[in-house]
């Protein structure tokens, strides 16, 4: 029963891309986003109520598994069309349908107009099929098939407006860096299959446990460091980390449903995922630990940083993603597992919500996204206004708002962490916070307050957005609301996310040690010092963006805020030392290929040619010298017998 | 290896008186071939290399079509004539082979029978 | 008695719905073909079923004195078989009512008969049924082949197919002769035993055996005894020549699996395999070379057919090279496979030819232009056949000869497994072309548009086809898991 409960959840969002790809010629663009929709709604639904089963935490990780279909056989691999539904995956999987459902609906307001209706419900859809296969898959392969199935997805949708040459390009960026992130996990699959014997998720990490347990893998073995490292390539690709990040800004150029739900809610935490799936492999690895943490820091940091002097307001968001995924590699270098997935929960909560408040500003100004060209909406827009708000306290990390909670929980176990890394990792953190809540606040500021600085076009279909944009708005606010509450901090002794994902990282955890518990007051006060910091920044912004950007438009001159301005020239180091040698050498493949290759193949297609005519000069229809040509035959395998 | 096929030589050597034999038979064709030639009156007119009829003038070309009839009667009296070879060590076996052999024959001969139908009703037997 | 007549079930009930037709034909008078082509697809049904049935029970042995071994590679082979009459019956029927004067009223009637003949050939473990079986599956097929007598190509392909097929029959009655003079037995199974025993023989069985392969070779199309190929199947009627392409060669390979252990005793294996090497790889050069260029699409089917059965003979190259030991499992597992997918996407090819044909010769390639645009789900589909015969994933060609190309590498010939790899990307040549044409090619300027009528059992067969070659193309493993249980019996 169970099980097929667990096999309808990933196949009707498939089933939906199949009726709805075949049916899209009869099927009214309404019901065609209502079947969507419901494709969506009902695994949602389906996996809370398989979901429940497996919540009572067991000495083993309790779950729920099904195998659709026998896929690969032969050379002692077999590979199944199974599916796992554990703690870890179906709180992925919560998240993915039911922000996805939101989107969903969103989206309905939002693409009303646009004559792609009907395809971009099918993408929508797609992408979800295959983030649920990346997420419920129990073996590499079909993980790594959802994998490239979300890339495919977040290819044809960034490019959804290809009429447009910057947006396809701006899709083929964001595949090809993913490329280079694939290229590492592909990597890593094969060395996990060298080594294991199998693809098997479960049987991987329980495999490695277990060889840990016996002694086979010490800590910091260099097989295990590889591995680890490797998958942390696929991952940096996939959630944008430094330095696989310049895909993410771009990104944006795809309809803001989308950059809400693959950029900021659900694809982009795919590397994180998977790098929770696999935190056996980090715990063993703690060089492997500290690269993720260094890196996650430093992406949140430069991030921030760039978000800073951003004036597109998608562009801001798409850096903040960049910089609250950091968070989240930092919390998973850190050895705070769960405060990292928590953390994705949250941030799915409230930037979901900032991107879709985003998009009702751009619907209700028609495609006007410069932050600069607003202002004082906040009576026009009221509904997008509070819940905007409300997103940006919880973005900021306030409390008692969602992010507030989970931030803080990564902070606290980075700075109260052992050695000299940790702390580092977490002031850093820290900084990031403040800037944060800056940037936070200077985009409220531009675009809700302030005098208004609309031009004409944007002025003139000025409107609130339809309720099937402002419902979604607010059931996100109110998550962003109280989403903390799933998991107080540990002197609150209420942690029910921490508590039903225990059994996942319980593994990794007994390999790194539990973090020790801290004393109550060092806790309380280490949650004072960010509140303050973090109230600092956003009280700073507040007062500095009151009039608009006035103020700031002669731009401070000096070196810092001209790198800002323009991304620490990011882009332009990529055209020097990736895109310049990688154009030299396609140049040189090109030639190559043109004159070597081809006058190789061309010459051996003559040459396959001139056989073909002699082949046919035999074939003369003269039955005669068919049978001359038997006997000849007849005699030749004569002759070698003799 | 081909040579390998004959090793049973106690079989060939059996034969071998045949080889006289077998000599004086092509000599003697040869002979009668050539002997004639070298002997014999040649005369030729119309009538000497006419075709033998018996005795009649023949009529017309050699080379006529024949009806396809000729082929399909042919071709029937094949299939029965064969389906009489088979038949023959049946019958000598009936009691043997008992009823099952019966019925064996039975649906040979009605096979056989719905083939004849067959070829009936397409005209085959017609002889306008 | 009812055991044996039950165990050769696959072989009679064609035999019997051929009678059948013939006994309505004879009643009904006329031409009546609708009701034959029910009959007919009900008796090809009948005998699919009953196959599998016994397939799926097990329901295995030997019948009638050990001269039919009904066993499990046999019951597939004819599975294949009647699998294939079916479709090619489906096919049969829009390609009949556009050409009248195909439409002959034992057309169907001597489909079954050949369909018999070829269940025959593949359970045959006597060397008379062996002959019977391929006399019963050929002569059919010269009639079918010359079935549009008022059509110089037709009848020009019957009369071919038909002496040239004297000619390879003589052989293949020569071969037994001669085995049966090395061995004093007719019966396959006992063949290598008794050849071994009598070691004095010599190069009689190695002959016998040459001569009886030469037969087999005819039937299979392989080089050089291949000639008869492009012009028979050009001439025939299309649905008759998608049925002699895969179901002939099922028969004959079924034939070749179970007479794999006398090539090995009465050649030795290593002679043997390089023969069917030699061969193998003339076969699929000369397939793919010969396919190139042609403008013809039956023609150019009927090449590729060609350099198909070079693919198999590699499996079979493979299994005589090690006689008997896992890979004859494998092997002869890897080649049904292969015939079983071969059979679907080369029926599927042939029923879109058919479509395109329209009842007036239009068998150029360049009927392929411009298809996309015009009937997209057609060329979708022809995409689909046209991938899975150049050997593409995920389609079930590329696994076929996966299977196929492995057993050459298990039996450690690494050059024909390298060499057999080359041909098939000689092959990809050709195949793209049709998809070049389907896709990239616009018709001529002012032609006017087509009527392509796709009668619904076309479509069902077509679509079967299509199912079938993608479904085992993506998922493979319960076809292969089963093929490999029922062959190991």
């Amino acid at each position: 029963m169970e099980e097929n409960l667990l096999e309808l959840i990933i196949l009707i969002p498939f089933a939906s891309v199949v009726v709805q790809y075949f049916l899209h010629r009869v099927l009214p663009a309404r019901l065609a986003g209502l079947i969507a929709c419901g494709a969506v709604l009902v695994p949602f639904l389906l996996t809370v109520v398989v979901g429940r089963g497996i919540g009572a935490a067991a000495p083993q990780v309790p779950a729920v598994t099904a195998t659709i279909a026998s896929w690969l056989t032969g050379g002692g691999l077999e590979v199944a069309f199974g599916l796992r539904l554990d703690p870890l995956s179906c709180a992925w999987t919560l998240v993915v349908t039911g922000i996805g459902f939101l989107i969903h609906v969103y989206s309905l307001g939002y693409m009303h107009h646009d004559p792609g209706f009907k395809r971009f419900f099918i993408y929508m859809n797609l992408f979800i099929g295959s983030m649920l296969a990346l997420v419920l898959g129990d073996s590499l392969p079909l993980l790594f098939l959802g994998w490239e199935g979300v890339g495919l997805c977040s290819y044809l949708l960034i490019g959804f407006w290809f009429e447009d040459m910057n947006n396809a390009r701006a899709g083929q960026k964001a595949f090809v860096v993913n490329r280079i992130g694939d290229l590492g996990f592909l990597l890593a699959m094969l060395m996990i299959f060298q080594t294991f014997g199998t693809l098997d998720i479960a049987a991987v990490t329980n495999g490695l446990s277990a060889g840990h347990a016996q002694g086979t893998f010490a800590l910091g073995d260099a097989r295990i460091t590889l591995i680890a490292l490797l998958l942390f390539v696929g991952a940096c690709g996939k959630s944008a980390q430094l330095p696989l990040f310049v895909w993410l800004p771009d990104a944006m150029a795809g309809p803001t449903p989308v950059s809400a739900l693959i950029h900021a809610a659900t694809m982009v935490t795919a590397g994180i995922y998977m790098v929770a799936r696999f935190s056996v492999f980090f715990a063993l690895a703690p060089v492997a630990s500290a690269v993720v943490a260094i890196v996650g820091a430093l992406t949140a940091f430069v991030s921030a940083t760039i978000a800073l002097r951003q004036r597109d307001i998608k562009k801001v968001l798409a850096y903040s993603t960049c910089s609250q995924l950091g968070y989240m590699f930092l919390g998973l270098g850190v050895g705070a597992y769960g405060a990292a997935v928590f953390h994705v929960v949250t941030h799915a909560f409230f930037k979901a919500l900032l991107f879709l408040g985003a998009g009702s500003v751009i619907h209700a100004l028609s495609h006007e996204q410069n932050a600069m060209k607003m202002g004082g909406l906040k009576p026009h827009l009221p509904r997008t206004h509070w819940t905007f708000f409300v997103g940006c306290f919880a973005l900021a990390g306030i409390f008692p708002f969602a992010g507030f909670f989970s931030k803080d929980k990564i902070l606290g176990e980075a700075l109260l962490g052992h050695g000299w890394l940790f702390p580092l990792v977490g002031v850093l953190g820290l900084i990031t916070a403040l800037m944060t809540a800056f940037y936070t606040f200077r985009l409220y500021r531009l675009v809700f307050t302030g005098p208004e600085r609309l031009d004409a076009h944007a002025k003139k279909h000025l409107h609130e957005s339809p309720a099937t944009m402002t419902v979604p708005l607010v059931i996100l606010a109110l998550l962003s609301i109280g989403g903390g509450a799933l998991s107080l901090p540990a002197f609150a002794h209420f942690d029910i996310l921490g508590d039903y994902l225990r059994p996942i990282f319980a593994p990794a955890l007994a390999v790194a040690g539990e973090a020790a518990h801290h004393a109550v007051n060092v806790e309380v006060a280490l949650m004072l010092v960010s509140l303050a910091v973090v109230i600092g920044g956003a009280w700073w912004a507040w007062n500095r963006f009151a009039r608009g950007p006035g103020d700031q438009l002669p731009l401070p001159q000096g070196g810092l805020p001209f790198l800002l301005e323009n991304k620490w020239f990011v882009d332009e180091i990529y055209a020097i030392f990736v895109v310049g040698p990688m154009r030299g050498t396609a140049l040189l493949a090109g030639f190559f290929d043109r004159y070597v290759i081809d006058g190789i193949v061309n010459g051996l297609a003559r040459l396959c040619d001139l056989c073909g005519a002699v082949v046919r000069l035999l074939q003369n229809g003269a039955v005669h010298t068919y049978a001359l040509l038997f006997i000849a035959g007849a005699v030749y395998l004569v002759c070698s017998l003799l | 290896m081909l040579m390998f096929a004959f090793q049973q030589t106690s079989a060939v050597a059996d034969h071998v008186p045949l080889l006289p034999y077998l000599l004086i038979v092509l000599g003697l064709v040869a002979a009668l071939l050539t002997l004639p030639l070298l002997l014999g009156r040649k005369t030729k007119n119309a009538v000497k290399s006419a075709s033998y009829e018996c005795g009649v003038a023949p009529k017309g070309s050699a080379r006529q079509r024949f009806s396809v009839h000729f082929y399909l009667v042919a071709v029937l009296f094949i299939l029965f004539d064969i389906e009489a070879v088979f038949l023959f060590p049946w019958a000598l076996n009936i009691q043997g082979l008992g009823l099952a052999g019966f019925v064996e024959a039975v649906v040979f001969v009605a096979v056989l029978g719905l083939g004849l139908g067959y070829a009936w009703r397409k005209g085959v037997l017609d002889w306008q | 008695m009812f055991q044996d007549i039950a165990l050769a079930g696959p072989i009679l009930l064609p035999a019997l719905a051929a009678l059948l037709l013939l006994g309505v034909e004879l009643l009904a008078g006329g031409r009546r073909s609708q009701g034959s082509f029910l009959l007919c697809a009900l008796g090809a049904l009948v005998a699919l079923i009953y196959t599998g049935y016994f397939l799926a029970n097990g329901r295995t042995g030997l019948a009638f004195n050990g001269t039919l071994n009904v066993d499990n590679t046999a019951l597939l082979i004819a599975l294949i078989v009647h699998f294939s009459a079916l479709l090619a019956v489906l096919l049969s029927r829009s390609y009949l009512a556009a050409r009248r004067d195909a439409d002959a009223p034992e057309y169907y009637s001597l489909v079954m008969a050949a369909a018999s003949g070829m269940a025959m050939l593949a359970a045959a473990n006597d060397l008379v049924n062996v002959f019977l079986g391929v006399e019963l599956m050929s002569i059919p097929l010269y009639v079918l082949a010359a079935i549009r007598r008022k059509s110089a190509r037709s009848v020009e392909a019957g009369l071919k197919y038909l002496l040239l097929g004297a000619f390879a029959s003589a052989f293949l009655l020569f071969g037994m002769g001669l085995l049966y003079g090395a061995s004093g037995s007719t019966l396959l199974s006992a063949l290598p035993a008794e050849i071994a025993r009598l070691e004095t023989n010599g190069g009689l069985a190695a002959f016998g055996v040459v001569m009886f392969l030469i037969g087999v070779f005819f039937k299979v199309a392989a080089v050089p005894f291949h000639m008869w190929t492009p012009d028979v199947y050009e001439g025939s009627p299309t649905p008759v020549t998608a049925f002699m392409a895969t179901a002939t060669k099922a028969a004959a390979f079924g034939l070749l699996l179970r007479f794999t252990p006398v090539i090995a005793t009465g050649m030795g294996p290593e002679a043997g395999s390089s023969m069917l090497a030699v061969i193998a790889v003339l076969t699929m050069f000369v397939g793919n070379l010969g396919a190139l260029r042609q403008q013809n699409l039956k023609r150019l089917l009927a090449y590729s057919s060609i350099a198909h059965a070079g693919y198999m003979l590699v499996g079979v190259a493979a299994i005589v090279a090690e006689d008997g030991g896992e890979i004859a499992l494998t092997g002869s597992s890897a080649i049904v496979f292969y015939l079983g997918t071969y059979a679907a996407m080369n029926l599927g090819a042939f029923g879109v030819a058919v479509v395109l044909d329209r009842g007036e010769g239009r068998e150029g390639v360049n009927e392929l232009k411009g298809l996309c645009s015009e009937r997209p789900l057609l060329a979708a589909v022809m995409a689909v056949f046209t991938l899975a015969l150049a050997g593409v994933p995920p389609t079930a060609g590329f696994l076929g000869k996966l299977y196929v190309f492995s057993c050459a590498v298990q039996a450690r010939m690494y050059a024909l497994a390298v060499v057999a790899v080359l041909a098939s990307v000689v092959g990809l040549f050709y195949y793209l072309r049709l998809i070049l044409l389907m896709y990239f090619t616009p018709r001529e300027e002012g032609a006017e548009p087509r009527l392509l009528r796709t009668d619904s059992f076309l479509a069902v067969a077509s679509f079967v086809c299509a199912v079938l070659v993608l479904w085992l193309g993506v998922l493979p493993a319960w076809f292969v898991d089963f093929v490999e249980a029922t062959v190991r019996g």
